[in-house]
């Protein structure tokens, strides 16, 4: 059974590091329409230090379930993204997640795509989950595109449960069965 | 969408650093002028470590209830004051700003005006407030001029509530509305 869960091509997923990336985390959260694409919470700056306290009290809601990955490039070892699984619900084998790709020079490369089926082997192979959720808003049509992409089907529209620029907007929800996710590697391919 | 929310063209909209704003604050706060235009309570010497352990409760976290931001200057990034939007009734979408430029460099030169001009699209576009309303002490004339520039009409006056260099002084109640801001912009 030799399988790299961290390892990909051109990406691997590190712990986070307050020293090393706090900076950087920091310098993402100035850049609005990141923030925006990333949630619907209002978007706001974060200095350094409220980035490492925002880690810990993330860290200190999830207890044992904290699965919280950095996105680094294998050749530089770069920070580009995060990504975490923020709500697991063990009983049902479900779990949400959220995921960004904070430096622009690295969206719509792939190491996005490579990063989400990484992601998705951890929550089925090493988490053993039935299925993950995913969120996104209906202004970010990267984002749906690049879930459909990936197998998801959208299973959930609240109408115009977000104000954003002037009107409303309506909040998506997509899911991936464990079992979809299966059928789509023995498709596909590695 | 537009996206453009922190740039302006003066200045830049920071994260509000608490080691730096302790630091900062501490400096800004021996000038008397820049105390006594920025706040009530009687003006103190400050101490940069005891700031920073009251700062460092506040949450990370960012819903709306209140946001910081520094102030820093567009092309180098200094860092030159700070400014504050804070919840006043979330069912009625109504805050308050406040605003202070430290650096004495700095004042009446537009820099606060572009500062608040920033912060007002802020409020009216990501928190999505209704309106938005400030106090500015009558001694104040320069800050009275930037808040009538960004579009603010004055609403009352708290007459002689200041008691401050052996004279009384009104407190000045300002707003400005959503449809105001978005002609005025």
């Amino acid at each position: 059974m030799i399988l790299q869960l961290f390892e990909g091509n051109k990406i691997r997923f590190a712990a986070f590091d307050a020293d090393k990336d706090a900076e950087v985390f920091s310098r993402w959260t100035h850049d609005p329409e990141y923030m925006r694409m990333l949630s619907p919470d209002p978007a706001r700056p974060l200095a350094p230090f409220h980035i490492k306290k925002r880690f810990e009290e993330w860290e200190k809601e999830a207890g044992r379930d904290f699965y919280f990955f950095v996105i680094r490039t294998r050749e530089e070892d770069r920070a580009i993204g995060y990504a975490r699984f923020h709500w697991i619900e063990w009983n049902h084998g479900n779990t949400h997640f959220e995921m960004g790709i904070g430096e622009p020079d690295y969206r719509r490369k792939g190491y996005g795509s490579e990063a989400l089926e990484m992601l998705m082997r951890y929550a089925f192979e090493e988490l053993n989950l039935y299925r993950v959720t995913g969120h996104t808003m209906e202004y970010n049509t990267a984002a749906q595109q690049f879930l459909t992409g990936h197998g998801f089907e959208l299973e959930v529209r609240r109408r115009e449960a977000i104000y954003r620029e002037g009107r409303y907007w309506d909040g998506l929800s997509y899911g991936l069965l464990a079992q979809d996710w299966q059928a789509r590697q023995s498709a596909v391919g590695e | 969408m537009n996206h453009q929310l922190l740039t302006g063209r003066l200045t830049r909209l920071v994260a509000f650093d608490p080691e730096r704003a302790a630091e900062l604050s501490a400096k800004w706060n021996r000038d008397t002028e820049f105390s006594r235009n920025y706040d009530y309570p009687p003006v103190r010497p400050r101490n940069a470590k005891r700031m920073l352990a009251r700062l460092t409760e506040q949450s990370a976290h960012s819903q709306l209830g209140a946001v910081q931001f520094h102030i820093a200057t567009r092309d180098e990034g200094q860092v030159i004051g700070e400014c504050e939007l804070e919840m006043n009734q979330a069912a009625h979408r109504d805050a308050f700003v406040a605003i202070g430029i430290g650096e004495p460099a700095y004042w009446g030169r537009g820099f606060g005006t572009d500062a608040l001009g920033l912060l007002l699209g802020f409020g009216f576009r990501e928190w999505n407030l209704h309106r938005i309303s400030l106090a500015v002490f009558a001694y104040n004339p320069r800050a009275l001029r930037s808040y009538i520039k960004c579009g603010f009409r004055v609403e009352g006056h708290v007459r002689r509530l200041l008691a401050r260099g052996g004279e009384r002084h009104d407190s000045i109640l300002m707003g400005i509305l959503k449809d105001e801001w978005q002609k005025a912009d």
